[in-house]
């Protein structure tokens, strides 16, 4: 197998092959995050960052690691960045610390996370492990970033907390408590799935279609 | 030279390093970055307390905040509380006078884990007593700490603030939000706090948060179960005072 080179990394990461939409990983903070823009946008940067490093880090020494213990150290590096990434968020951003409360903590079993340090990490050099977490978290945040910017409207009437609906929206009772909870997200990222998988499939097949066309004209 | 990554000793010595490289710098980040979120706890506490007191206070002028948290009266409770005994004799909660210092303490040991000491706090407010407490209970993930007031005779909740949570984000965690903790606000205190019936607004009556049972039920239950409860033992034994 060659080496992958960063642009298909990227393509790989961020569409026909996106964490969240392709290989259905990180789906517990999909659904748990993304009621509200600006706490997704957090969770989705952290995870990304993490990933980053943790992914250049294991990188970086895998060939120290006994294949038999390698868990160890996946948890150890990606613990270390999320435990570095939540005390710089306690200090410097304590009002977003306390709004993703658990959320921080929970991105060490963050199942992309784990996903590209056990995958990508151990077969490739330090650099392009780098760039595979970073898109990997870019990926996630594109499809978490999508499902909060539909979500926030209906469930608190407002974008980032910016008020798109006037106040009685919340205070008379006509926002969606459904897209305040989890299982909205269920929803909406089936809709985004079928959406995205039925234009995937039709390019496959177009594109299936001009290479027979192509065979069958050779050959003629 | 050529190592062995799968040898023993080689994987022990190697596992030990990068624990060590890891933790180090873990380290010096924890103890660079604990002073300034110690700043912060103490003065949203600070904040929180005084509000719940209906004083105004604002994290803006934290010298402000200081002075008039500096000015109020504080005690703290000796061992463990036993709720059913208080219940039925207030004179059996055991509560002594603490200085600022303790309290400083107690908040740098609690600053990432909201498991407060009980701090009881009183003051005088336009010629009237004022009451109030920090009570600390389980949440949903993990502890809820409130600031709750009463006025002189303990009969109306004067404010409640939330001091620590960790509740679900854009659920349980909007309790610290103003249109919840400002609902509290006057509400009676003999029968203790109840859910409002769907379109009703009793006395006594808080409104829970949709999709976050869980949280409002120990956000009443902190209320029943510990912080009225004290805080009426409280008055029984310092009301006399003036």
């Amino acid at each position: 197998m060659s080496m992958p080179t960063f642009r298909q990394v990227t393509k790989e990461n961020l569409s026909v092959n996106n964490p969240v939409l392709v290989q259905v990983l990180g789906i517990c903070s999909t659904l748990a995050v993304t009621n509200k823009v600006v706490n997704t946008l957090i969770m989705t940067v952290g995870v990304s960052l993490v990933t980053a490093f943790a992914s250049f880090t294991l990188s970086w020494i895998r060939h120290l690691i006994a294949r038999r213990v390698r868990m160890i150290f996946q948890v150890l590096a990606i613990t270390f960045y999320v435990v570095l990434f939540q005390l710089i968020l306690n200090a410097f951003a304590p009002e977003v610390a306390r709004s993703l409360g658990p959320y921080v903590g929970l991105i060490i079993t963050n199942c992309i996370v784990m996903g590209r340090t056990e995958t990508f990490a151990p077969a490739n050099p330090p650099l392009i492990s780098w760039w595979d977490g970073f898109t990997s978290g870019i990926g996630y945040m594109a499809v978490l970033v999508l499902l909060s910017v539909i979500r926030e409207p209906l469930a608190f009437g407002t974008i980032a907390d910016f008020p798109i609906f006037p106040p009685q929206y919340v205070s008379d009772g006509y926002n969606w408590t459904i897209a305040i909870m989890a299982p909205s997200a269920f929803f909406l990222v089936a809709i985004i799935m079928w959406v995205f998988k039925t234009n995937g499939l039709k390019k496959e097949e177009a594109l299936k279609a001009a290479k027979t066309a192509n065979a069958m004209g050779g050959a003629a | 030279m050529r190592i062995n990554k799968d040898s023993h000793v080689f994987t022990i010595f190697f596992t030990f390093a990068v624990t060590l490289v890891l933790v180090f710098p873990l380290t010096l980040a924890f103890v660079t970055t604990k002073p300034i979120a110690d700043n912060y706890w103490r003065l949203q506490h600070w904040v929180k307390t005084l509000r719940s007191m209906g004083i105004s206070a604002d994290a803006a002028h934290p010298h402000q905040a200081e002075r008039a948290y500096q000015a109020l009266k504080k005690y703290t409770v000796k061992g463990t509380v036993n709720y059913d005994a208080v219940k039925a004799n207030p004179h059996s909660l055991a509560i002594t006078r603490v200085n600022d210092e303790v309290i400083n303490k107690a908040l740098q040991d609690t600053s990432y884990t909201g498991n407060l000491p009980i701090f009881f706090y009183s003051t005088v407010v336009d010629g009237q007593k004022r009451w109030a407490g920090d009570f600390t209970g389980p949440g949903l993930w993990g502890n809820v700490s409130l600031a709750v007031g009463v006025n002189a005779d303990g009969s109306q909740i004067t404010g409640v603030q939330v001091l620590f949570d960790v509740e679900t984000p854009g659920l349980g965690g909007r309790i610290g939000e103003p249109w919840f903790t400002g609902q509290f606000k006057g509400l009676e205190t003999s029968q203790g706090v109840v859910f409002n019936p769907s379109g009703q607004k009793l006395p006594n009556g808080m409104d829970a948060i949709a999709g976050a049972t869980i949280t409002s039920t120990a956000v009443r239950d902190i209320l029943n179960n510990r912080a009225l409860i004290l805080l009426k033992a409280f008055i029984a034994q310092k009301g006399g005072q003036s």
